[in-house]
């Protein structure tokens, strides 16, 4: 409990729901995307799986299969090579170059895109060009780059999402310091819920014990959030012009470690063997690989591994691809351990909450979840109260538009990939459009209903059934495995993923009947004792 | 009079926003940058790019909280603007002597 005095605390409420008035619907949108995001890869196997899943992220043999795969792609694009896991647990493989900026455009990297079956290492496709366009071809990974890009950047071009987003981190953050100093009864708040009083109450209660648990996870969530979104835009290229006197690009460039410039023909040394020294090494598994300069005495073989056990950062193996000899190891971040590389290296692991597999990014899911349900209800709360009012109307509207017809979109989104989806054939902007318009057609649903109730019910109700026929629709119109196949292919997750969405879609639509009979009582009748979220409500 | 008081009020609102908003992340910004200045950069020359990144949003939020609560405006505004003068000129300072030391 902190004991702030009454002016310190009177302004904190203040800051606390003006900022939820103005930013809360944004980023209660950032935040349940990046609650959904946590499975991101999960997401993508269920959505488009490949044949047969592999056991580990670089699969055995996949050395010798590039070796075979370079000889089919432009030397030029020998330069630099990246292998990695996509998020449907297909492997891409780019081969590509750095194009430098020129007056009037900036740098970029182009290059040849090869997708390739996980267990079998076929070729799936290939497609040539630049990086932003490659990455965007293939429609497998469409779903999941759809949700990132939601949140990352709220849908909007260029560095702008990227301001956007880390305003909202910012706010977040703002609302979760404020919201800790007002608590004036933490440990009551955190164990009071009054379901058999009436409904007003057990709403308030249920926002503050949500907020109260998950206060902790929304300050660091917060904090990496505007870290990320504002190191991107802003931060890291004006401290590269300090720090380095150049762009970022200059600071990579600084930053990679030296082995000499040799141009001279060699033969890359035995690929399969190096990530089996890589993992016996740090006792870690390889999860990408990167090759600089293929085919020359100068290549370098970057393998990143996951973190050791125990431990929480990642770090990188390094060796000399011509001889295949250990050069050196690296850390998560830059060439030598240092306090600012593990610093800034735990801002990714306390963000997504992959720092220890399934179980970590489960509480991550949950706790996302209660932020998403504190921003809702803290916005519902505050615009009941003032429903009256005409100014006041619309934003309580406009709540339960955005608060129950985002996941109505959103799931709309996910038939809709399954209607459309051919293979790994792209989509375009079919998704895009697809949200947009299930925002339109819910905020005609919610603005001409009779009552907020009414429009909540009936989103509500679209979700749940909407999410009730994803099974159906990946299982029967877009071909996926059922899942007997998919349980014995390894895909465990679309079975996972499957039921998800169906107890998610039962809880829709049993959650409208518990509305049915909502009791609403007098404010002042009920309890002198003020919660937070009450007086949140009376500082307005 | 009660007119007054209210004018009055609404224009210091006005200029606490304009404080606490807008200049206060210019002053987070410039402390950064000052940052990558005055920490050395380590071994591993990214301390002082990584630990600035990582306290930009700390910073920005203490300087926020500042500009909310205290009381006199017009000192917030001296605090803030003096901060952002004296890292905003560190930073300065730092490319006319990089500058100086590649002629």
């Amino acid at each position: 409990m902190i004991n702030a005095s009454t002016r310190i605390t009177k302004s904190l409420l203040a800051i606390h729901g003006w900022s939820a008035v103005f930013l809360g619907l944004l980023l209660y949108a950032v935040i349940l995307t990046g609650t959904l995001a946590v499975f991101e890869h999960e997401l993508g196997v269920w959505a488009n799986p490949p044949v047969q899943a592999s056991d580990r992220p670089l699969p055995e043999g996949i050395g010798a299969r590039l070796k075979i795969l370079a000889d089919s792609v432009d030397p030029a694009y020998l330069d630099e090579v990246g292998v990695f896991p996509a998020a449907d647990g297909r492997l891409m493989a780019f081969f590509h170059t750095h194009i430098d900026a020129e007056p009037g455009r900036e740098a970029f990297e182009d290059g040849t895109l090869i997708l390739l079956e996980p267990s079998t290492l076929d070729e799936v496709d290939r497609v040539t060009g630049p990086a932003d366009e490659v990455f965007r071809h293939f429609g497998n990974n469409a779903l999941s780059n759809f949700l990132l890009d939601l949140h990352i950047r709220l849908l909007l071009p260029g560095q702008w999402g990227l301001w956007a987003t880390g305003l909202l981190g910012f706010a977040m953050l703002v609302a979760a310091v404020s919201g800790f100093v007002i608590h004036k009864h933490l440990l009551k708040d955190i164990f009071t819920l009054r379901r058999r009083r009436a409904d007003v109450l057990a709403a308030r209660d249920a926002h503050v014990i949500a907020g109260s648990w998950s206060l902790p996870f929304a300050f660091v969530l917060a904090f990496t959030g505007a870290f990320f979104s504002f190191g991107g835009a802003i931060g890291l290229p004006m401290l590269a012009a300090i720090a380095f006197g150049g762009d970022v690009e200059t600071a990579l460039e600084v930053l990679q470690p030296e082995v000499g410039e040799d141009a001279s023909p060699a033969a890359l040394a035995d690929l399969d063997g190096i990530l089996a020294s890589a993992a016996a090494r740090t006792g870690g598994e390889p999860q990408n690989v990167f090759i600089n300069h293929w085919g020359r005495a100068d290549a370098l073989v970057t393998v990143r591994m996951s973190a050791e056990e125990g431990g929480l950062l990642p770090g990188a193996v390094l060796y000399k691809g011509a001889s295949g000899e250990f050069f050196k190891t690296l850390p998560n971040l830059g060439n030598e351990p240092s306090f600012g590389g593990d610093l800034a290296g735990l801002m990714s692991p306390l963000h997504f909450g992959n720092f220890a597999g399934t179980p970590s990014k489960v509480v991550w899911f949950a706790l996302g979840f209660a932020s998403a349900y504190v921003a809702l209800t803290g916005m519902v709360l505050w615009t009941r109260r003032r429903e009256s009012e005409p100014g006041w109307e619309r934003l309580a509207r406009a709540t339960a538009w955005l608060g129950y017809g985002l996941p109505a979109s959103l799931a709309a989104v996910a038939a809709g990939y399954f209607l459309m989806i051919d293979g790994i054939a792209g989509l375009g902007n079919t998704l895009l459009f697809l949200f947009l318009g299930g925002l339109f057609l819910t905020a005609l649903l919610s603005f001409s209903a009779s009552s907020t109730d009414v429009a909540n019910r009936l989103l509500l109700r679209l979700t749940g059934a909407i999410m009730l026929v994803l099974p159906l629709l990946r299982w029967q119109v877009a071909d996926g495995p059922g899942w007997l196949t998919a349980l014995s292919s390894g895909l465990g997750w679309v079975v996972v993923m499957d039921i998800s969405m169906i107890l998610g879609a039962l809880a829709c639509l049993a959650y409208h009947r518990r509305q049915d009979a909502p009791v609403w009582v007098s404010d002042a009748s009920v309890d002198d004792d003020l919660t937070v979220a009450e007086r949140v409500a009376d500082a307005a | 009079m009660a007119e007054m008081m209210e004018s009055a009020s609404r224009r210091s609102g006005w200029w606490r926003a304009m404080l606490a908003g807008p200049l206060v992340f210019l002053c987070s910004v410039a402390v950064m940058g000052a940052l990558a200045v005055v920490i050395p950069p380590g071994p591993a020359l990214i301390n002082n790019v990584a630990v600035p990144l990582v306290l930009f949003p700390g910073a920005w939020g203490l300087l926020f909280f500042y500009a909310c609560l205290e009381l006199k405006l017009l000192r917030a505004y001296a605090v803030v603007v003096g901060l952002l003068l004296t890292n905003g000129g560190l930073i300065a300072w730092h490319f006319i002597q990089t500058a100086q030391a590649a002629t």
